[in-house]
């Protein structure tokens, strides 16, 4: 039955008995009934030591999101490697008893993950940004150009590259977390994943590079938001362009020019791992004006810099006034709204019958009963003559309806997809669609991929089954149409019908 | 259909409806042991609200992934069980710092290996038990109806998964005839957002162990030759196939398609399966 996050606390505060292998495993702080501990991706992760070493305890709720297979890979490749870039990551199988909401006991497994000393990156970032630590946060810089150089060549992808994966240690060095979605040699689909931890580390490279210079930027860029590819492909590498050739750094220009040239599927890894060793050992000085310069298209930068400290503004004038994004404020008064900036002047007149917040550079706003796109000049990039419309962050544009027929647009109002489905999905390897009561799937770029012709379907999950419904029959497919029994069975269907024939 | 991802700008809500009626003061088996219906009930409630909480909590604390509403009904009341009137939606940060207090839950175990154990459970408490007067269960629908439509209508709310109404009770409605109630849970799950239609389970409890559970009925012919078990069966919503895996679990009969999201006389176990699979057994709170 559902294994919930209850089960397993029930277990590690009565660990006696519970454990196949991990005996004497104890939680941090168990003598309060607050455990540490984290959610995400069907992963409850806790704060535990284990033979006198701190671990994170990763216990699996749903064994269909992540395969067990590909775990023990992972762990596999993970232990045999020698490096210090990696943490122990121990697979294992059936090893901790729970008793699940029915009160029956089962086995369920786990992972446990080195824990060394330290905070992750993210944490790292926002307090050395606010002690203007430009050193610190340069070592850092550095430090990770060498260990994306390291994981660019080595044989591991990572594929969850970001700050809150990597752990700063107290002596400086760089620990990668978090492996559920790494990929390695003995898995069929490491050859096409290979490229794709490249993005995420040139993203962070840069990133870092400006907050080495100018450690406000962090603040001022919304946070680790700085390292959302979304926010590089959107707002930022025209500024990073513009930094990297005024201050004459290649190693940065070299990555720029990577990223600008190849459409943003960065594949050309041994380039950008020699501009990543280059940018290690590069010591061409960057100002925090020189970012700020750079940075000045940007409208919060443009109201004083990024040293500036916002003065508060008396907002009492407004009935409803949203929270800052992207430096504007949506506000309404007497059922009006607009956008106000940081100082709060109204750059964008009080005339719409509602407002969204700005995302990429694009709000979503609302004139009497239809819906319409403005850019952050107030320009109309799509009118507002559409019945809904939404901001989709995976498409990086909006989904909109007209005359009951979704479409979907890219920032710039260009139609990604025609406005001739009832409903369109969130964005996967295949999106899911339907038209006149039947679904189907698309390729992200409009293409059909499984014809409309089932009455129910739902979105494919990480091991590339989607659950669908047809004819009063429910069964899964793969992204080839072919059908499966369950989400965790070996082979489909059709395979083991004609092996049996 | 059901496939829209939980995020904070497509937060999920649930509203809990409560029979707080005198009849919830007669025993059940609860852990082992015999409690009054309404004691159980109010704890189950609380283990689910501690399950959302764990689900909606990352690195940097708990995100409002999902909002909450619990109503009881008696009397002629329908009164909110966590918030207040004018606030009935909890977020998991404000349900977080609100918490009334904790009690001790002890579970009898027994191990693989023969040996039994008592575990101790510490359960955070949201809600606490009452049981008194008549089932106003109409006023509840309406209640939770009225704010669920307009819940459903706000702009943001539009991609939201639908919304998922569990009504707990042990008896019939005292303030409402066959035909209103029908009506009025046609209105129900006729609300929707553009991921699909509300959910509307109806849970019937059972203190007498003699009777037989239907649970997630997949036809009327499963339910017992009874007006009530079949209007509940009527009054709620066919369970979308993403639950269907579970709930042939929990049923532990294989095939079936066409369950509805009910139970009549039910145990307190059946109960707790029942919400956890209405609620975190899809995993739509897993991004």
């Amino acid at each position: 039955m559902v294994c919930t996050v209850n089960n397993i606390i029930e277990t590690l505060y009565n660990p006696e008995g519970r454990f196949r292998t991990l005996t004497g495993l104890t939680l941090e702080d168990a003598q309060i009934y607050d455990p540490v501990f984290s959610y995400g991706g069907a992963i409850v992760s806790f704060k535990v030591w284990w033979n006198h070493r701190p671990y994170w305890l990763k216990c699996f709720l749903n064994r269909s999101t992540i395969s067990e297979v590909a775990l023990r890979r992972v762990a596999a490749q993970v232990m045999s490697m020698d490096t210090p870039y990696l943490v122990d990551y121990q697979y294992w199988g059936n090893e901790m008893l729970i008793f699940d909401d029915l009160e029956q006991p089962r086995y369920i497994d786990v992972v446990l993950m080195e824990r060394p000393e330290g905070e992750l990156l993210s944490r790292y970032l926002a307090e050395a940004s606010d002690r203007q630590d430009r050193k610190g946060i340069d070592r850092v810089m550095r430090a990770f150009c060498k260990l994306g150089a390291w994981l660019l060549g080595a044989d591991v992808v990572h594929g969850f590259l970001k700050p809150s994966n990597i752990l700063v240690t107290p002596t400086g060095q760089l620990k990668l977390l978090n492996y559920e979605r790494m990929q390695v040699p003995s898995m069929e689909s490491f050859r096409d994943k290979i490229n794709e931890d490249n993005m995420a580390v040139a993203n962070l490279a840069l990133g870092l590079k400006v907050l080495a210079a100018s450690p406000a930027a962090f603040r001022a860029l919304n946070g680790n938001s700085i390292f959302r590819t979304p926010v590089l492909r959107t707002t930022l590498l025209p500024m990073l362009a513009t930094l990297s050739e005024t201050t004459g750094c290649r190693p940065m220009c070299r990555i720029v020019e990577l990223l600008m040239s190849s459409n943003y599927r960065l594949q050309q890894r041994t380039t950008l791992i020699s501009a990543l060793d280059a940018l290690a050992e590069d010591d061409t000085p960057i100002t925090a004006e020189e970012v700020s310069k750079a940075f000045t298209p940007l409208r919060d930068l443009r109201d004083g810099g990024l040293s500036r400290s916002t003065e508060p503004q008396d907002l009492s004038r407004y009935d409803e006034v949203s929270p800052v994004s992207e430096a504007l404020r949506a506000v309404e008064w007497n059922g009006l709204w607009g956008y106000i900036d940081s100082q709060g002047r109204e750059v964008i007149p009080l005339h719409y019958n509602w407002a969204d917040d700005f995302r990429e550079g694009r709000a979503v706003v609302r004139l009497d009963e239809n819906f319409g796109l403005l850019d952050k000049e107030g320009n109309e990039v799509l009118p507002a003559v559409f019945e809904s419309m939404d901001w989709f962050p995976e498409y990086g544009g909006v989904q909109a309806a007209y005359d009951g027929k979704v479409g979907l647009f890219d920032r710039d109002g260009q139609e990604i997809l025609p406005m001739s489905y009832d409903w369109v999905g969130p964005m996967g390897p295949l999106v899911l669609v339907r038209r006149e009561g039947l679904c189907g799937y698309i390729h992200p770029n409009g293409e059909l991929a499984l014809p409309l012709q089932y009455d129910d379907a739902y979105d494919f999950d990480q091991q590339g089954k989607a659950l669908v419904c047809q004819q009063g029959r429910s069964f899964y497919i793969d992204m080839k149409g072919n059908e499966w029994t369950s989400a965790t069975e070996e082979q489909p269907q059709e395979e083991e019908e004609l092996v049996l024939g | 259909m059901y496939s829209a991802r939980i995020s904070r700008s497509n937060p999920i809500l649930f509203v809990i409806l409560i029979d707080q009626s005198g009849s919830m003061e007669e025993l059940t088996r609860f852990n082992g042991k015999l409690i009054p219906k309404s004691e159980a009930v109010a704890m189950t409630v609380n283990i689910l609200i501690s399950e959302l909480l764990y689900r909606s909590r990352r690195e940097e604390g708990y995100r409002d992934y999902f909002e909450i509403a619990v109503l009881g009904y008696h009397g002629q009341q329908v009164v909110p069980m966590v918030g207040d009137a004018g606030h009935l939606f909890m977020r998991p940060s404000e349900l977080a710092a609100s918490e009334l207090g904790r009690v001790k839950l002890e579970k009898e175990r027994r191990l693989p290996d023969g040996r039994t154990m008592i575990s101790v459970v510490d359960q955070r408490v949201w809600i606490r038990p009452y049981a008194g007067d008549k089932t106003p269960m109409y006023a509840a629908l309406l209640k939770a109806y009225e704010e669920v439509k307009r819940w459903c209508q706000q702009k943001n709310h539009h991609n939201s998964y639908p919304p998922v109404i569990f009504n707990i009770t042990d008896g019939e409605a005292s303030d409402g005839n066959e035909a209103m109630l029908m009506e009025l849970s046609e209105q129900i799950k006729g609300l929707s957002t553009g991921d699909g239609h509300v959910l509307l389970m109806n849970m019937h409890i059972s203190s007498d162990q003699t009777t037989r559970p239907v649970i997630f009925a997949a036809s009327e012919a499963e339910l017992p030759d009874q007006r009530y078990a079949r209007l509940l069966y009527q009054m709620s919503s066919p369970m979308p196939a993403v639950y269907h895996e579970n709930i042939r679990r929990l049923r532990g009969i294989p095939g079936g398609e066409a369950f509805r999201g009910m139970s009549y006389n039910a145990a307190m176990t059946d109960l707790i399966s029942m919400m956890n699979i209405g609620s975190v057994s899809v995993n739509l709170m897993d991004n």
